[in-house]
C-alpha cells in the first residue's frame, strides 16, 4: 500500500513537472555567455544595460503580454508584476528615458529570433528548446 | 518654445525625423518610435464657494466641464549606440498644437548624459511624466505642478544627467539651466536646478531630493493680466531672487504604492506699486489679500500705499498611497492621497495670475483629499473616476468643498 502510494505521489510530480516548465533565458548558441547574474538580466531587461557581462552587447527580446511565458518571466525573474513592468515604461517613454524591448508572440518568435541574432536575449519555455540557442544559468 | 503649430508642420517634423534614421535603420544602428496617447475628461465642482453682496458665504455648482478629447505624440528615435532626440507634441487638435519637449541627448558614458534642447527638469516624482499622469498613471498631479500655481517652471533648455550603480540600486543625478520661461534678470544670471536620488530594488524604492535658485532677481515670464506664470515668479513682482527645495520617496510593496513629497520655496521678492494697484481695484481680491499688499488696508489705493516687501514662502507636501490588483477582469487600482498646499501671497483671480484654490481662501492655505480608482480593462485603456475634497478657511469660517473628475486614455504606438 505505501509503494503504491510512493508510485502515486511520484507519478503526479512528474505530471506536474511537465505541465508547469520552467522559463528559461536564452542566448543565440554563438553567444559566449554562459553564466549571469540575475540582476544584470533585470538591468537589460528593464533598459539599464545594454550589454552582456563579457562586453558584449545585448538586445532584450520580450514576449507579447498574453504570452504564456510572460508573467512567469516578470514575476519569477524580474520580481515584477506585468502591471508593474508596463507602468515602468510607461514612464519611461513619456519621459524620453527609453523604449520598451520588441515584443514578439510567444516562445517559438523568441526561439527563432534568438536563434538568427547572435547579441539577442530572450526567454522562452523550457520544453521548446534546441540546439539553435543556449540557456543561460542565472546566479 | 510653446507655441500652436500646424499639422503639417507636425508631419513635416516627424517625417525629418524619419527619413534619415529609416536610412541608418537598415544598417542596424537606428531606431524610431512613434506613439503616445489620447485624453479625454469630465469634471464637475459642487459647492463653489463665493461671498455675496451682504458678504454671507453663498455656493454654487459651477457648470460641468467636458475637455475636448487631446492627444499626445511622441517620437523617440535612437542614432547609434550614443544618440538620441525625443519630440513631445500636444494639442486639443491639429490647428493648436504645442511643442512640449524637443531634445537631443548624448552619451558620454553612465556617468554623464548631455541633453539640449526643451526638456522636463528631472525634479520630484512627477515633473517627467506629468503630461501622462492625469489619465494614465493614475494620480492626480501634485500642487507643486499644478498649472494655475507652478512653483518654478517645469522646463530646461540644458541638463547634465547620468547614475553610478551602488549595491541593489544606483544613485542618479542631474542638473539643469534654465532660461527659457523665467523673465528677464538685470545680471543674466543663469538659474540653476539639480536632482539626487537613490533607486534600488529596479526602481521599487525611491529616494531623493530636488532643487532650484534663481540665481538672483528674475521677472515673471507673463505681464499682470495675461494669466498664470509657466515659472515661479508672480506677475505683480518688480524683481524675485527665489529658491526651491524638496525631498521626495516612493516604495512599492508588492501590491502597494506609497508616495510622499515635500516642498519649499522661499522669494525675497519686492512687489511692484502699480501692479498692485492694478490688483487690488481689479482683481476682486479678499480682505487679507487687501492688508497684505496694502501699508494702510483703510487708506486710498495709490502706488506710495502698496507694501512693496513681497518676501513670503510657498509650502506644500502630499502623501499617496495605490493598490493595484488584477483580475480575469484587468487591472484595478484604487488609490487615496492627501495634498497640502500654503501660498500667502496668491488671488483668486486667474487673469491677474491668480490661483482658484489658495486664492479662494483666507489664508493661502488648504488641504485636499481624493480617493478614486483606475480600471484598465486592457494595459492601454484607462478608465479613472476620482472625487477630491478641498478643506479651507473662507470668509471667517472652515468650508469645504467637492469635486469629481472622470478621465478616459488610451495609448497608442506601444
Amino acid at each position: 500500500m505505501t509503494i503504491k502510494r510512493i508510485l502515486i505521489v511520484l507519478t503526479m510530480a512528474l505530471f506536474s513537472s511537465s505541465t508547469f516548465a520552467e522559463v528559461v533565458v536564452i542566448v543565440n548558441a554563438g553567444n559566449d555567455t554562459s553564466t549571469m547574474k540575475k540582476s544584470q538580466l533585470s538591468r537589460i531587461f528593464m533598459g539599464k544595460a545594454t550589454a552582456f557581462e563579457n562586453g558584449g552587447k545585448a538586445v532584450a527580446i520580450n514576449q507579447i503580454t498574453a504570452s504564456s511565458s510572460r508573467a512567469g518571466f516578470d514575476s519569477g525573474l524580474l520580481g515584477k508584476t506585468t502591471a508593474q513592468i508596463n507602468a515602468y515604461w510607461s514612464k519611461q517613454m513619456f519621459s524620453g528615458g527609453g523604449t520598451p524591448p520588441e515584443e514578439l508572440n510567444g516562445d517559438l518568435a523568441v526561439l527563432q529570433y534568438v536563434s538568427a541574432n547572435p547579441e539577442s536575449i530572450g526567454y522562452v519555455d523550457s520544453s521548446v528548446v534546441n540546439g539553435a540557442v543556449k540557456v543561460v544559468q542565472l546566479q | 518654445m510653446r507655441k500652436g503649430i500646424n499639422l503639417g508642420l507636425i508631419v513635416s517634423m516627424l517625417l525629418t525625423s524619419l527619413v534619415p534614421t529609416t536610412a541608418l535603420a537598415a544598417d542596424g544602428l537606428s531606431d524610431v518610435k512613434i506613439y503616445g496617447y489620447l485624453a479625454w475628461r469630465v469634471e464637475k465642482v459642487w459647492e463653489e464657494l463665493s461671498i455675496d453682496a451682504l458678504g454671507n458665504t453663498d455656493t454654487t455648482d459651477a457648470p460641468r466641464e467636458i475637455t475636448v478629447p487631446s492627444f499626445n505624440v511622441m517620437m523617440q528615435s535612437k542614432v547609434g549606440d550614443r544618440a538620441k532626440v525625443f519630440i513631445n507634441l500636444n494639442g486639443s487638435d491639429a490647428d493648436n498644437v504645442d511643442v512640449s519637449n524637443v531634445w537631443g541627448e548624448y552619451r558620454i558614458n553612465q556617468y554623464v548624459n548631455l541633453r539640449v534642447g526643451e526638456t522636463y527638469r528631472k525634479f520630484g516624482l512627477y515633473n517627467e511624466i506629468l503630461d501622462a499622469v492625469p489619465t494614465y498613471m493614475g494620480i492626480e498631479p501634485p500642487e507643486l505642478f499644478d498649472k494655475d500655481h507652478l512653483i518654478l517652471s517645469r522646463t530646461t533648455l540644458g541638463m547634465i544627467h547620468g547614475y553610478v550603480p551602488v549595491g541593489d540600486g544606483e544613485i542618479s543625478y542631474s542638473l539643469t539651466v534654465d532660461n527659457g520661461e523665467g523673465g528677464p534678470t538685470d545680471e543674466d544670471n543663469i538659474p540653476l536646478g539639480f536632482d539626487l536620488r537613490y533607486e534600488w530594488n529596479l526602481g521599487s524604492y525611491v529616494m531623493g531630493i530636488s532643487g532650484y535658485t534663481s540665481n538672483g532677481d528674475t521677472t515673471s515670464d507673463v505681464s499682470l493680466g495675461s494669466g498664470s506664470p509657466r515659472s515661479g515668479v508672480l506677475p505683480w513682482m518688480a524683481s524675485d531672487d527665489f529658491n526651491v527645495i524638496g525631498a521626495f520617496g516612493e516604495f512599492q510593496f508588492e501590491h502597494l504604492k506609497l508616495q510622499a513629497a515635500y516642498w519649499r520655496a522661499s522669494h525675497d521678492a519686492t512687489r511692484d506699486a502699480d501692479s498692485i494697484v492694478t490688483v487690488v481695484n481689479g482683481a476682486g481680491i479678499n480682505a487679507n489679500q487687501r492688508n497684505r499688499f496694502l501699508i494702510d488696508p483703510t487708506a486710498p489705493v495709490v502706488a506710495a500705499n502698496v507694501d512693496t516687501n513681497g518676501d513670503y514662502d510657498v509650502k506644500t507636501w502630499y502623501v499617496r498611497a495605490g493598490y493595484s490588483f488584477t483580475n480575469e477582469y484587468g487591472e484595478f487600482v484604487p488609490y487615496f492621497q492627501w495634498d497640502n498646499y500654503d501660498n500667502p501671497e496668491t488671488i483668486e483671480n486667474k487673469s491677474f495670475g491668480g490661483d482658484a484654490e489658495a486664492g479662494l481662501t483666507d489664508d493661502g492655505q488648504f488641504q485636499k483629499s481624493t480617493v478614486g480608482i483606475i480600471y484598465r480593462p486592457i494595459p492601454v485603456l484607462a478608465l479613472k473616476f476620482d472625487t477630491s475634497t478641498h478643506f479651507q478657511d473662507f470668509n471667517g469660517k472652515s468650508e469645504s468643498f467637492s469635486e469629481i473628475r472622470f478621465d478616459v486614455s488610451y495609448i497608442f504606438g506601444r
